[in-house]
């Protein structure tokens, strides 16, 4: 990100948030500073958010049936809670990158023409 | 250590959480959270009350924190979640009470009649007499007369009606015979279950008795039953 600070964290609650914590429970089952380290080190620090606004977040997907939660031992031997994506939480995952696709390919196209369009 | 900040950060979040039942939930995972965080900060070189400080910085404002999970935990559905799974298991717990202990008490019960030695039977009369008080129909099955001078009458009883049975199986009546005597001294034996085989035995039966009498007058309702006896198969 070359040095730009990006305040990303007035967002976390609408926009792609869904979409972001999703897909990393898509890829495996996760407790919430999982959650939180995977955004930092994937997003360059890019995405510093407010960490406690998180947990609206995923109790909100939970009570939507997206995803689920339950209690396990993590590393250290602490109890974790951890997500697990249900079956509708993919269909809605798939729905979100759609959107997000969609979207990001048509500000491609206005703020940089034919170079930023998707092959 | 003590995590003071930490508790206090925790205590204000959950201070907006109307639910009283979801607290504990968010209070161990905000504080997990937190520890990890801490755990992180100090892996990088910062002592314990830095890295206190900074998580929960990190955390964000706990009113804003608060007030967003109290959305996602409505009282009044956490309420009447609670109160509908307490009253499912209620049920369940009442109807195993009053069906399937009944039941197996039933499948497994011993017929009484069983209990008396073919060797001791001086004869023995199968009869199919139905009577019925209030709601609670009385079948007698069997009078078994045996060597001892005792004659045991075999019935039994079941509930017309679901709930409540306010008859005790074992008040069968008077117990008397043609000749004119009632006979009080004897015992009763009940099982348990939805349909209970039951036991009454009056001792020093009269052996002259063509016919034995059971009589019920109590309480306003009325029944008489009347068995001829020395009709069946005798065992002398």
């Amino acid at each position: 990100m070359g040095g730009v600070n990006v305040d990303f964290d007035k967002g976390l609650i609408g926009g792609s948030t869904v979409l972001l914590i999703l897909s990393l429970l898509e890829e495996t089952d996760r407790y919430g500073y999982e959650i939180i380290r995977e955004l930092e080190l994937r997003s360059d620090k890019a995405f510093q958010l407010k960490e406690g606004t998180l947990y609206p977040v995923l109790h909100k997907l939970e009570n939507d049936g997206y995803v689920e939660s339950y209690k396990a031992k993590g590393d250290r031997g602490r109890d974790r809670k951890y997500y697990k994506i249900t079956r509708k939480g993919k269909k809605q995952l798939a729905k979100e990158k759609e959107k997000w696709n969609i979207f990001s390919m048509s500000v491609n196209k206005v703020i940089g023409g034919e170079l930023y369009a998707p092959r | 250590m003590p995590l003071d900040k930490v508790d206090k950060f925790l205590e204000n979040v959950l201070s907006y959480i109307k639910f009283p039942f979801v607290k504990d939930d968010i209070k161990f995972e905000l504080e997990s959270h937190i520890l990890d965080r801490i755990n992180y900060y100090m892996e990088q070189g910062y002592d314990s009350e830095k890295a206190e400080e900074l998580s929960i910085k990190d955390m964000g404002d706990p009113k804003e924190i608060g007030i967003l999970l109290n959305k996602q935990h409505n009282p009044f559905l956490g309420w009447i979640l609670k109160i509908t799974n307490g009253m499912v298991i209620f049920f369940v717990i009442l109807s195993i009470y009053f069906v399937g202990v009944p039941l197996v008490i039933s499948i497994f019960s011993r017929n009484p009649i069983k209990d008396i030695p073919k060797e001791n039977i001086v004869y023995k009369i199968d009869t199919d007499e139905k009577v019925k008080i209030d709601d609670t129909v009385i079948r007698f099955t069997n009078v078994v007369y045996d060597k001892n001078g005792d004659m045991n009458i075999f019935y039994e009883c079941y509930d017309t009606k679901f709930w409540g049975r306010g008859w005790s199986s074992s008040a069968i009546g008077d117990i008397m015979d043609d000749l004119g005597n009632t006979y009080f001294a004897g015992s009763a034996y009940s099982g348990g279950g939805i349909r209970t085989k039951c036991k009454r035995t009056v001792s020093d039966f009269s052996k002259e008795a063509d016919t034995l009498i059971i009589n019920y007058d109590y309480y306003n309702r009325k029944y008489r039953v009347e068995i001829p006896l020395k009709v069946g198969d005798t065992n002398e």
